[in-house]
């Protein structure tokens, strides 16, 4: 039983790559095969779904440019010769957003790896910075990212941007479709002479989260946050219902400054090896990172409030020998540890829409119970505390998959389906007149990342389900 | 006073305070005893003859513990005074008695990243020159930081400048700690932490004496202030909903003001054009794009976008000494005729009553809405511009407000039962008092709730 739509069937891109080759010369360039499969995975394994549709789809050759000029070369040959474009940071997706679906060039854009310019809390920067590298250099300036992804060790900022939406922060700052973290950014377009785009204001939303259909991004102008000070706590639970109240009480909290609040259900909890020795057997956790001194102080009256001990505590949020930071048992870092642990596990990503959120997310984890461990993740959404649930699913069929999907939209929790390596039908939801046109200028021949926007197969703008609920 | 000779014995206090700087001049002492309670046409003639006996003036806490401890020997009243910016008389002294000025009482404990501790009159444009030093600041600030001390601030004040993303005083985290003297004959010195500072905060030094504070800092961002005008006042509120909500762009002040309250404030001209509704606010440097697409939206022109002025240059006017309480005075600087209101509107359809009352009232009751979170959420309130003609009228008004589901925290009395303080800060507040001042001497006549036992 097929309910989610195959891509097509996996084959090399034809091309005379020799000529291809000696076209971008000098740019770096990588064919040896298996570094080619490596460079064309992210972590859509997570999804049994996925993992059999793209088990065999790969790129036919990495690019490595190591500036703008390389990157126009590479883009204008590849639209001369109709060679499939696709960009990768580091490969941390969870849907395939950076694998390729019709073989053809896989651009990693690692090689650009350098902060531009830093005034003010804007940051311009080049996409292939890691995260931690990034941090490294702004945080001894006063100033850190406003949220990031639990892969801050591995992802790219440009990664995290066409292919991310929100993460450890966005209890404070919202998510990337939000009007002010993204500043601008600078696209290269893929025809036979590529242009040089810049995006500002709400066009940056053409390209945010778009897996790199609508553009190369070259270069990210940002707002960044001022850095506080961090520490990474775990709070214990008897119930997880508590639990879940005490995160919407920390949440609402507007004097205790936090940056991250999960509830882990046992059920997922118990996966995590490395927290072993503090976590006890059966409870319910909350993971917290929460600004050091004042906060840390009021944080500790309210989890004894709500009946919680806190049974981790470290100064700073960067981890130690062992044990890692504890964003890494947070978003998809979640479901990673307990798939360490248990291959046969997937997941779900859900919204519980305020103000009833806390009551859906109790009426789901009661219907489903171990079957559907809950992981929860606090954040503002337009101006409101809500959550997303990540939600461990035990596997079994991709009927009951479906049929567990089905339930929480019925009970109006909308999925941003992650079985999907479809933009529409994932956390995208839309894709705009707007965006449409901008793909058919930007990518006339329908190069980058092709197979993933449903609007440009149907030649049409295209809008999932819950269009107003999107990422 | 009242003209009555005190009850109490003053010549055998002044000799137990002997070697501590006193101010015995009845002028001075009477103008030490006021604060802006004036807005209030009702309090101005209830307050406008109350006075301290006497003033005193501790160099530092040994001195203030000496001036509390005779108080209560000599069974006085009490009352405390930090910069005298309060607005409901929560100094005034009802009973005479001693007033005991914190001015020099000043100095800073500690100032690290995350948190600094003063003693209690520390003045707030200083304590933030002190933390801005290492890349922090108060996290939130009346709008006259220019003559506050946090001991005031914290005694009398409830939110301020800095709230449109941190919340309130009395949310758990933003005060830490309290160290309060009792009055009694050999004063107790009580470090308060965590809940239990909610016994001494927002009681108007009714409960304690606070000798230091410690307050929670934020790491400061490049503010700018800007202006933005409308031609519709709805337009106007749900932008300043609409920026609350906004989580992609920093802020830290969002004032809606109605025309015409704008008329009245001269040097603000160009920013402020004839018969324009406008929002003053406060935002990181690095959010102006997006600040302005969203006013855009809603239809508003920014007319004013310039970094906020460091308050130790003389000759600047921060957009903030137009907002909170400072919208009103700069009313009535130009007009004696108006007073104010105080109002929280119900979160949720917190619009739709605004909505109601911009309708219903016009230019009787004139709109400046403060946006900011509470408990989580972006909810308004407002501290409107009242045109007043009589007591009965503006009572009107009020039961008006609360009819419609607003909380009124009633600037024309002097009481802290009529700001309605939440019931458990209330009871917490009583149970301190009982104990840190069993004979009943400080602020007399602020709660009412205390009787003597």
């Amino acid at each position: 039983m097929n309910f989610w739509p195959e891509p097509p069937a996996p084959a090399p891109h034809a091309t005379d790559w020799d000529a291809f080759k000696a076209e971008i010369a000098p740019v770096a360039w990588v064919d040896e095969q298996s570094l080619v499969r490596q460079k064309s995975r992210d972590f859509y394994w997570y999804s049994p779904i996925l993992k059999r549709q793209l088990n065999k789809h790969f790129g036919d050759l990495v690019v490595m440019p190591k500036d703008e000029a390389e990157v126009v070369k590479v883009a204008g040959a590849c639209a001369r010769r109709r060679i499939p474009l696709t960009v990768r940071g580091a490969g941390t997706g969870n849907y395939g957003q950076a694998m390729p679906l019709a073989g053809g060039v896989v651009l990693d854009m690692t090689a650009m790896d350098r902060i531009v310019s830093l005034s003010a809390g804007a940051l311009k920067v080049q996409p292939g910075l890691k995260l931690i590298d990034l941090e490294a250099q702004t945080i001894p300036q006063g100033w850190e990212l406003r949220f990031h992804p639990s892969t801050r060790r591995t992802a790219t900022i440009g990664g995290f941007i066409a292919g991310g939406s929100g993460g450890v922060g966005s209890i404070n700052y919202g998510v990337l479709r939000d009007r002010g973290t993204v500043r601008s950014l600078r696209v290269v377009t893929v025809e036979e002479t590529p242009r040089l785009v810049t995006l500002s204001g709400d066009d940056v939303q053409k390209v945010v989260h778009a897996y790199g259909t609508n553009g190369i991004v070259v270069e990210l102008d940002i707002a960044l946050a001022r850095a506080w000070q961090w520490s990474d706590c775990i709070a214990s639970f008897k119930d997880f219902m508590a639990s879940v109240r005490f995160a919407q009480a920390l949440g609402e909290s507007d004097a205790i400054v936090k940056k991250e609040i999960a509830p882990i259900d046992w059920g997922a909890a118990k996966y995590f090896k490395q927290l072993a020795p503090y976590l006890r057997e059966g409870e319910p956790i909350v993971v917290l990172t929460v600004a050091t001194g004042p906060s840390m102080e009021a944080l500790k009256d309210l989890v004894a409030e709500h009946g919680g001990t806190l049974v981790y505590e470290r100064d700073g949020a960067e981890g130690d020998d062992a044990v890692p930071p504890l964003y890494e048992f947070t978003w998809n870092h979640t479901t990673l540890q307990a798939l360490k642990v248990d291959r046969t596990i997937t997941y779900l990503q859900t919204l519980f829409p305020p103000p009833d959120h806390v009551n859906l997310v109790e009426k789901m984890w009661k219907h489903f119970g171990d079957e559907v461990p809950v992981h929860l993740e606090f954040v503002r959404l337009q101006g409101k505390v809500a959550c997303f649930g990540l939600q461990l699913v035990r596997y079994t069929t991709p009927e009951r998959l479906k049929e567990i999907i089905d339930f929480h939209e019925a009970n109006g929790c909308p999925i941003f389906d992650p079985h999907t390596f479809l933009l529409e039908d994932g956390g995208m939801r839309v894709v705009d007149e707007s965006q449409y046109e901008f793909k058919r200028a930007a990518d006339p021949y329908g190069l980058l990342n092709p197979g993933k926007m449903r609007a440009w197969a149907e030649r049409t703008p295209t809008a999932g389900k819950w269009a107003e609920v999107r990422l | 006073m009242d003209g009555t000779a005190p009850a109490y014995d003053l010549a055998g206090y002044r000799k137990a305070v002997s070697g501590i700087d006193i101010v015995d001049d009845p002028q001075l002492v009477r103008l030490k005893s006021r604060d802006f309670f004036w807005y209030s046409p009702i309090l101005k003639a209830e307050l406008n003859r109350k006075s301290a006996d006497l003033v005193v003036v501790p160099k530092d806490q040994d001195e203030a513990l000496r001036a509390i401890g005779a108080c209560a020997q000599f069974r006085i009243p009490l009352v405390v005074r930090g910069g005298g910016t309060g607005n409901y008389g929560q100094l005034v002294p009802l009973k005479g008695g001693i007033l005991l000025d914190t001015a020099k009482l000043d100095r800073a404990l500690f100032v690290r990243p995350g948190a600094a501790r003063f003693e209690a009159g520390a003045n707030l444009v200083e304590i933030d020159k002190q933390a801005r030093a290492i890349g922090w600041e108060m996290r939130m600030h009346p709008s006259t930081k220019r003559m506050s001390a946090i001991g005031g601030f914290v005694a009398g004040g409830a939110a301020g400048v800095g709230s449109a993303m941190l919340g309130q005083l009395r949310d758990w985290g933003s005060i830490p700690g309290v160290r309060v003297a009792t009055c009694e004959a050999v004063p107790r010195v009580l470090d308060l932490r965590g809940r239990d500072v909610a016994g001494a905060t927002h009681a108007y030094g009714t409960t304690g004496i606070i000798l230091e504070v410690e307050i929670a800092l934020a790491p400061v961002w490049p503010w700018f202030d800007s202006v933005v005008a409308f031609d519709d006042f709805m337009d106007a509120a749900r932008f300043g909903q609409a920026l609350g909500e906004a989580d992609g762009i920093v802020k830290k002040e969002i004032a809606v003001c109605a025309w015409p309250i704008p008329a009245w404030f001269k040097a603000l001209k160009t920013e402020c054009p004839e018969g324009k509704h406008v929002a003053f606010c406060m935002i990181a440097e690095s959010d102006r794009a997006a600040y302005e697409a969203l006013a855009a939206d809603h239809e508003g022109r920014v007319t004013a976008w310039r970094p906020t002025p460091d308050e130790t240059v003389p000759g600047e006017t921060p957009i903030y000494e137009y907002c909170w309480n400072h919208t009103t005075l700069q009313a009535l600087k130009v007009d004696k005729g108006v007073t104010y209101l105080q109002t929280v509107f119900p979160i949720g359809r917190n619009l739709e009553v605004v909505e109601k009352m911009y309708r219903h009232y016009g230019d009787e009751v004139m709109l400046h809405l403060e946006f900011q979170r509470r408990f989580g959420r972006v909810n308004n309130s407002a501290l409107q511009v009242v045109r007043w003609t009589t007591k009965e009228r503006l009572y009107e008004i009020i039961r008006h407000h609360e009819a419609e589901g607003c909380i009124i925290p009633n600037p024309h009395t002097y009481t802290l039962e009529d700001k309605g303080p939440k019931v458990v800060a209330g009871d917490r507040q009583l149970a301190f008092k009982r104990h840190a001042d069993p004979h009943g001497l400080l602020n007399p006549g602020k709660m009412t709730r205390w009787t003597p036992q």
